[in-house]
C-alpha cells in the first residue's frame, strides 16, 4: 500500500487551473521530489495533501485512507502528516523545546515522555543544549533544525517539505540535503519534497516527478530523467541549455539546420518518428576532437574561465553552442567537435507549457 | 554651502522656536511659577483640590472603560474580518467617526469607544494580516484544531498588537476633548481636558493659567506613561512578523456565519450610519420636540443657517483659509525637515523629530494652552492673541507632523544617487532638484498637503479656546450653537462640516492609493 495516492488531483483557483488531474503515488520510506519552476502548481499540490487547499476533483489516499475525496475532507489536524515550511514557521513566541514539543502535547503525552522524545530528536538533528532559546536567538539553519524534528517526531505518514532549504545559503543548503537524507534512510520516513532546484532534486529523491503547468512531465528515477528526459520541458530543466533545429535523415540519423550548414549527426531515436524537431545540447557533454564521422566545426567567439575549465562559445552558422573544456582555445580559433548523446524531440513537444501567474497559485 | 545652511536653517528654526519649543518652555515654567517666582504653589494647589482628584478618576475611568469596550470591539472584529468566512469581509474595512447624544459618563464612555475602536481594529488587523500563514498551518498540522491554533498561536501572536492598540485608544479617549465636552458639560461632569478648558475660562480664578497649565502637565504625564508602556510592549515583545506568501488559514464559522455576518453588519450601521443619519433628520426638522413626521421635515435650517446666521459664512471661510495656509506652511517646512532628516548628518536631528512629532503627541488642550501662555504678551512686538494668526501657528505646529511623514518617505526612496546622476549629466544643484527631485516627491507633496488640511477643516480643540469674535472656525460655529441651545443650527452646520469632510477624505484616500500605485 502507497503512503501516499493522488488520483486525478484537479485544483482551480478563482477557475484557473493549477493542477490539472494529476495521479501520484509515493511509496513508503521512498523520497519524492516534485521539481518545477515557481508557479507549476507543485506547492499546490503538496498543500492538497496537507489538508491546507480543498481540491477542485480528484481523490487522496493517506496509507490507504481517504483524507479527501468527492464529498469527503478530513482536515489538517487529522490526517498525521508532517509538514515542514519554506519559512520554517517556528512560532516566535515558544522556546524550541516547547516548537518541538507541541505536537506531542496536543497527543496528550505525559511532560516527562515529551522532555525526553523532545530531547533525543534534538540530538538526532545536532541541536542539543539549544532547548530554551528562543527563536530570534536561532540562526536560519538552526531555525531549519527546529521545524524538521517537529514535524517528524510525531512519526506522521508523510513527511511533507516544501521548498525547506531555498532560505538557506549554498554552503548550508549542500550540508542539510545530505543531512536530510541521511535522516530518510536511517529512520525510513517517507518525505514528498517540494523544490525548484534540480540538483536538490538529483541528490535526494528516489524519484522525481517534474511538473510544469500543473501537469506531470515525466516521474522516475533520477537518473532517468536526467539521461532521458520526456520532452523539452524537462530537458530544459535538467540542464539543456541549447537546443537546434533539425530534421530526421534516417533510421537514428538526424540532419541539423544551421543555415548554409546542414551536417548529419547520430541520434538515438523512436522508431517511426520523421520530420522537424530540435536537439537539446549539455555544454558538458560537448567534446573537442580532432576528427571523426560526426564533428561539426565552428569559430570560437567567446571564451570565459571558469575555475579548472573554460566555457566557450562556438558560432556555427547562426547557431551558438557552448561547450566545456580545458584546452586554452583563444577567441577566433576553428574548432572541431562533436555533440556527445543527444535527444531528440519532435516538434509537437517543441512548446513550452505557459506558466501560470505565481500570485493565482500560491 | 553656508548660504544653503542658513536658508533651511532659518526657517526651520524660526518656526520650531517659536511655535513648539518656546510655547512648551512657557508652559512648564507657567506650572511652577507665581507671579515670576518659582513655586511649587500650583502643584500642591491642584493636588490638595478634592475636586481634581475626582477629575482625574474621571478621565481614567471613562477612558479605561472605553478602552475595554472598544479594544474589544476592535479585536474582535479585526479577527472575524481578517481570520474567518465572514461574508462580505472587504465592506467592513472603513468606518466613520460617529457622534452620538448621550450625555454624562456612560454616554462619554459608549461614544469614546465607538469613536476609537477603529483604532484598536486596524492595528490588530495589521497584526494578523503580517502573520506568516505557515505559523498557524504547522500548528495544524501538528495536530491542533481550528480553536486550538487561534489560542496557542493566533492570539499569543497578536498580543502585542491587542496592547498596542488598546493603550492607543486609551491615550486618544484621555486626550478627547469634544466628546467629553459636548457630552460632559450638560451633566457637570469633567475630565482633565475639559477641566483644563474650564479652568483656562475660569477668570474670577486667581493663578487660573498657572493651574491649567498644571493640569496639562499632568495630562501629559498620564500621555506619556502610557506611550512609554505601548513602546516596552511593541519593543520588548513584536515578533517582527513578516508576511509570505499565502493565504491565512480561515476558521470556518459554519452554520452561524450568516447570524455573525448580519450582526456585524448591523453593528457598523448601528455605530456609522444611524448617527449620522440622525443629526441629518435633526438638521432637517423644523421644529424641534414636535412629532416626527414629513411635514416637520425640511431645509430651513439650512437656509436660516446660510442666510440669516452672516457669521456662519465667516467661520466656514476662516476653517478654510486657516486650513489652506497651515497645510502649505506645513509642506513647505516638510520640505526642509525632511530633507534635514534623510539627507544630511547634522547633530541634533533627534532634537528636531522631538520637536515636530510633540504638538501632535501632546493632548490639543494642552497645545492651545501653551499657545494662549506663550503669546498672551506681544513676541518680539508682534501680538498674535486674538489674532487668527494664534490659531494658524496653532494648526501648523499641531499638523506638521502629518506632512513630514509621507515627504520624508518620499526622500527616503528617492535615492540621491538619482541626483547625482543629474549633477554629473551637467546639471547644477538647484537644477538637480527642480528637474530630478521635485517631479519625484511631487506625489508625497500633495498626499501630505492633505493630510494636514483635512483634519484643520473640522478641527475643534485649539480653536475652542484661541478664537475671538471674528476669528471663529467651523469646529468652533458647531459647539458654540449647541452650547446656546441651538440645536437644529448646529446640527444642520454639522451635516455641512460632515459633507466637507467625506469629500476631502475620498479625495485623499484617491490621492493616496494613486500613490501606492505609482
Amino acid at each position: 500500500m502507497p503512503a501516499v495516492e493522488l488520483q486525478n488531483l484537479w485544483k482551480d483557483f478563482h477557475s484557473v487551473p493549477a493542477v490539472c488531474g494529476i495521479h501520484l503515488s509515493v511509496e513508503e520510506g521512498e523520497l519524492l521530489a516534485l521539481l518545477g519552476p515557481s508557479g507549476c502548481g507543485k506547492t499546490t499540490t503538496l498543500r492538497t495533501v496537507a489538508g491546507f487547499e480543498v481540491p477542485t476533483a480528484g481523490e487522496i489516499r493517506i496509507r490507504g485512507k481517504t483524507v479527501s475525496g468527492p464529498g469527503h475532507f478530513v482536515p489538517p489536524e487529522a490526517r498525521n502528516v508532517g509538514m515542514v515550511f519554506q519559512s520554517y514557521a517556528v512560532w516566535p513566541h515558544m522556546t524550541v523545546e516547547a516548537n518541538v514539543a507541541y505536537p506531542l502535547k496536543l497527543r496528550g503525552l505525559p511532560a516527562a515522555e515529551r522532555r525526553e522524545r523532545t530531547r533525543r530528536v534534538l540530538e538526532l538533528v545536532q541541536l542539543p543544549g539549544l532547548e530554551f532559546r528562543f527563536p530570534h536567538q536561532l540562526s536560519g539553519g538552526q531555525q531549519q533544525r527546529v521545524a524538521l524534528p517537529r514535524a517528524l517526531h510525531m512519526e506522521p505518514a508523510v513527511l511533507l517539505l516544501d521548498e525547506p532549504l531555498s532560505n538557506l545559503d549554498a554552503q548550508l543548503r549542500k550540508e542539510m540535503r545530505l543531512e536530510i537524507k541521511a535522516l530518510q534512510r536511517r529512520l525510513g520516513i517517507t518525505i514528498l519534497y517540494v523544490t525548484h532546484d534540480q540538483d536538490e532534486a538529483l541528490t535526494m529523491a528516489d524519484r522525481i516527478a517534474v511538473m510544469g503547468s500543473g501537469v506531470i512531465h515525466q516521474m522516475g528515477p533520477p537518473e532517468e530523467v536526467f539521461e532521458e528526459p520526456a520532452d523539452r520541458f524537462v530537458a530544459e530543466f535538467m540542464g539543456c541549455t541549447t537546443f537546434l533545429p533539425c530534421e530526421v535523415a534516417g533510421v537514428n540519423r538526424v540532419r541539423l539546420l544551421l543555415g548554409e550548414e546542414a551536417p548529419c549527426v547520430a541520434c538515438p531515436l523512436p522508431s517511426g518518428v520523421s520530420g522537424r524537431g530540435v536537439l537539446g545540447i549539455r555544454a558538458q557533454e560537448v567534446d573537442l576532437i580532432r576528427d571523426g564521422s560526426d564533428a561539426l566545426t565552428g569559430r570560437v567567439t567567446l571564451r570565459t574561465y571558469r575555475g579548472g575549465s573554460f566555457e566557450v562559445r562556438v558560432q556555427v552558422g547562426k547557431h551558438v553552442i557552448p561547450l566545456i573544456t580545458t584546452t586554452p582555445l583563444r577567441e577566433g580559433d576553428t574548432v572541431q567537435f562533436a555533440l556527445g548523446p543527444v535527444r531528440f524531440f519532435p516538434d509537437v513537444s517543441c512548446a513550452i507549457p505557459g506558466e501560470v501567474p505565481q500570485a493565482t497559485l500560491m | 554651502m553656508p548660504i544653503l545652511r542658513l536658508l533651511l536653517g532659518l526657517p526651520l528654526g524660526l518656526v520650531l522656536v517659536g511655535a513648539v519649543a518656546y510655547p512648551s518652555l512657557i508652559l512648564v515654567w507657567h506650572a511652577f511659577t507665581r507671579d515670576g517666582r518659582p513655586t511649587l504653589a500650583n502643584l500642591a494647589a491642584v493636588l490638595h483640590d478634592a475636586d481634581i482628584w475626582r477629575v482625574l478618576w474621571n478621565s481614567v475611568h471613562v477612558s479605561v472603560w472605553a478602552t475595554l469596550l472598544g479594544g474589544a470591539l476592535g479585536t474582535v472584529l479585526a479577527f472575524l474580518v481578517a481570520r474567518t468566512d465572514l461574508p462580505g469581509q472587504r465592506i467592513f474595512r472603513t468606518a466613520e467617526e460617529p457622534l452620538f447624544r448621550i450625555y454624562g459618563a456612560p454616554g462619554i464612555i459608549l461614544v469614546l469607544a465607538l469613536a476609537h475602536y477603529p483604532l484598536a481594529y486596524f492595528t490588530v488587523l495589521a497584526s494578523l494580516e503580517r502573520m506568516d500563514p505557515a505559523l498557524e498551518e504547522a500548528a495544524r498540522s501538528s495536530g491542533a484544531s481550528p480553536a486550538r491554533t487561534a489560542r496557542d498561536v493566533t492570539l499569543p501572536l497578536v498580543a502585542p498588537a491587542i496592547g498596542a492598540g488598546a493603550i492607543l485608544v486609551f491615550l486618544r479617549c484621555m486626550e478627547n476633548f469634544g466628546i467629553p465636552a459636548i457630552l460632559g458639560f450638560p451633566a457637570k461632569y469633567f475630565v482633565l481636558t475639559t477641566k483644563i478648558y474650564a479652568t483656562i475660562l475660569d477668570f474670577d480664578r486667581a493663578h487660573n493659567l498657572g493651574l491649567a497649565a498644571t493640569l496639562s502637565l499632568l495630562l501629559v504625564a498620564v500621555a506619556g506613561g502610557s506611550i512609554a508602556l505601548q513602546r516596552r510592549i511593541l519593543g520588548g515583545r513584536a515578533y517582527g512578523l513578516t508576511r509570505a506568501v499565502g493565504q491565512p488559514p480561515i476558521f470556518s464559522l459554519g452554520e452561524w456565519r450568516r447570524t455573525v455576518g448580519i450582526g456585524v453588519t448591523v453593528f457598523l450601521l448601528a455605530t456609522s450610519v444611524a448617527p449620522l443619519l440622525a443629526i441629518l433628520l435633526t438638521a432637517l426638522t423644523r421644529a424641534y420636540g414636535m412629532p416626527f413626521g414629513w411635514s416637520n421635515l425640511g431645509l430651513q435650517n439650512f437656509h436660516t443657517l446660510f442666510f440669516k446666521v452672516p457669521v456662519v459664512w465667516r467661520a466656514m471661510g476662516n476653517s478654510l483659509v486657516l486650513a489652506a495656509s497651515a497645510a502649505t506652511f506645513a509642506v513647505v517646512l516638510a520640505i526642509l525637515i525632511a530633507y534635514v532628516q534623510v539627507r544630511t548628518q547634522v547633530r541634533g536631528k533627534g532634537l528636531l523629530e522631538a520637536l515636530v512629532i510633540l504638538p501632535f503627541a501632546v493632548p490639543g488642550t494642552v497645545v492651545a494652552l501653551a499657545m494662549i501662555l506663550a503669546f498672551l504678551r506681544p513676541v518680539l512686538g508682534l501680538s498674535l492673541y486674538n489674532t487668527i494668526w494664534i490659531i494658524l501657528v496653532a494648526y501648523v505646529a499641531r499638523f506638521l507632523t502629518l506632512a513630514v511623514k509621507p515627504v520624508a518617505a518620499a526622500f527616503t526612496q528617492v535615492h540621491v544617487s538619482l541626483e547625482e546622476a543629474a549633477r554629473s549629466s551637467g546639471a547644477s544643484l538647484s537644477r538637480s532638484v527642480r528637474d530630478i527631485t521635485m517631479p519625484l516627491i511631487r506625489p508625497a507633496l500633495v498626499s501630505g498637503w492633505f493630510l494636514a488640511a483635512v483634519p484643520a477643516i473640522t478641527e475643534l480643540t485649539l480653536s475652542v479656546l484661541l478664537w475671538s469674535a471674528g476669528n471663529e472656525t467651523i469646529g468652533v460655529m458647531v459647539f458654540n450653537m449647541h452650547e446656546e441651545g441651538k440645536v437644529l443650527l448646529s446640527s444642520a452646520l454639522a451635516v455641512v462640516v460632515m459633507a466637507v469632510a467625506l469629500t476631502s477624505n475620498l479625495l485623499l484616500r484617491r490621492l493616496t492609493s494613486g500613490l501606492a500605485e505609482a
